[in-house]
């Protein structure tokens, strides 16, 4: 349906900072689903990971374009993309550019396993060697890198917690299914009140999730800010569906724990969720604070 | 908007319909970490969820408010702005 990341919030950086060439070449085909796309900001350490301003990777201003050296990792989706939107350094501030796959200073290195099975292009690490790009390839303006990055992310969050509400609703399906066929000590796994509890308190988890994706998504429409409700939104899915889907697979035994279940691919997934955009602890930390008014970690 | 309005609720079954009866039964565990069998079977599921209307259901809601976006965007944008969202609301 191509609603999922990284083409979903690409598109949307396209869509409000892209040129009208840049959307030609890349934000229609993108959204028709011609082709695919990635986002490359993570960096190997000491580069940029949680935090965005530790970025390595540079551009320095060339004859009608710019030169981008850098090493990126953990990129999803980089694996048959047709383009990247990369994040760098600049001397004006960090800046995005749209980078094609097939630039002969952009290489993909490796794709790495990662503990999500089904992850759409997988998640690499990727190399930019004395990459030229020419100057219509950066993206919005020189120097608001960061802020762009922020304005992907918000929508992002919510597409993830979308996404994956269903992905744990149909372990939570699975399991009941299990439960209601299998017998233990002479009766229903459903008959036993301990699982008719864990049963309630998935759904419980799960209309919550929902109600709050919903309201962050209901702001969104609105025009109203959301930095504060889709970080708090994404820590309480994030934990909510890890904890119906760790319940699911518990109510399978250890048919919950294999591969012959979707259950345990679903868990794995749902465990990614907790680090992907940002880990529920760096939301917690910036989460406080912003309401306590604090603002910044103390320099190392 | 509404969510708990007939259209949304209608939007939510036709997903759910397309999940249970496309996507589900082509989920593979052969495919773990298998990028291009994974392309492929997006590329089917792409064109399945287009031709049933349910393709870029989170098109932004200015585009739906307006029903007709803008001089630039292409014909498949419009058309999918007016199969998740309908008409101007």
């Amino acid at each position: 349906m191509n609603c999922a990341v990284p083409d979903q919030p690409n598109m949307i950086s396209l869509l409000h900072n892209g040129t009208d060439a840049q959307k030609d070449k890349d934000l229609w085909p993108l959204a028709n689903g011609d082709i695919r796309s990635c986002f490359a900001m993570t960096e190997p350490h000491p580069g940029a990971e949680s935090d965005p301003s530790m970025l390595n990777s540079t551009a320095v201003r060339s004859a009608g374009g710019w030169i981008v050296n850098g090493h990126k990792w953990f990129i999803t989706g980089a694996v048959g993309a047709r383009f990247s939107i990369v994040l760098v350094q600049t001397s004006e501030g960090p800046t995005q550019f749209v980078v094609d796959a097939d630039n002969a200073g952009f290489k993909v290195v490796r794709a790495i396993r990662a503990i999500d099975p089904y992850a759409i292009g997988g998640h690499s690490e990727i190399e930019l060697h004395d990459c030229f790009v020419p100057d219509d390839a950066v993206l919005g303006e020189v120097g608001k890198g960061l802020s762009y990055a922020q304005q992907r992310l918000e929508p992002a969050r919510l597409s993830h917690c979308m996404r994956l509400t269903s992905r744990a609703a149909r372990a939570l399906e699975l399991a009941q299914a299990y439960a209601s066929e299998r017998i233990a000590f002479g009766q229903r796994l459903t008959e036993l009140q301990l699982v008719q509890a864990i049963v309630a308190d998935c759904h419980i988890d799960m209309h919550a999730s929902r109600l709050m994706t919903l309201n962050c998504a209901a702001r969104m429409d609105a025009g109203l800010s959301v930095k504060t409700e889709t970080a708090m939104t994404k820590v309480f899915v994030s934990e909510a569906l890890n904890r119906v889907a760790d319940r699911a697979a518990l109510l399978m035994g250890a048919l919950g724990m294999s591969e012959d279940a979707p259950v345990s691919l679903i868990l794995r997934e749902l465990r990614a969720f907790r680090i992907y955009d940002g880990a529920s602890e760096l939301h917690h930390a910036t989460l406080g604070r912003r309401f306590l008014k604090i603002s910044s970690f103390p320099s190392a | 908007m509404n969510v708990t309005s007939a259209r949304v609720a209608a939007l939510c079954e036709q997903v759910r319909h397309f999940i249970e009866t496309e996507a589900i039964p082509r989920e593979n565990p052969a495919h773990i970490h298998d990028p291009a069998a994974l392309d492929r079977t997006l590329t089917e599921l792409r064109a399945i969820a287009k031709a049933a209307g349910q393709y870029l259901p989170q098109m932004p809601v200015q585009h739906a408010a307006s029903a007709c976006p803008g001089p630039s965007e292409p014909p498949f944008w419009k058309k999918q702005v007016a199969a998740i969202w309908g008409q101007a609301q």
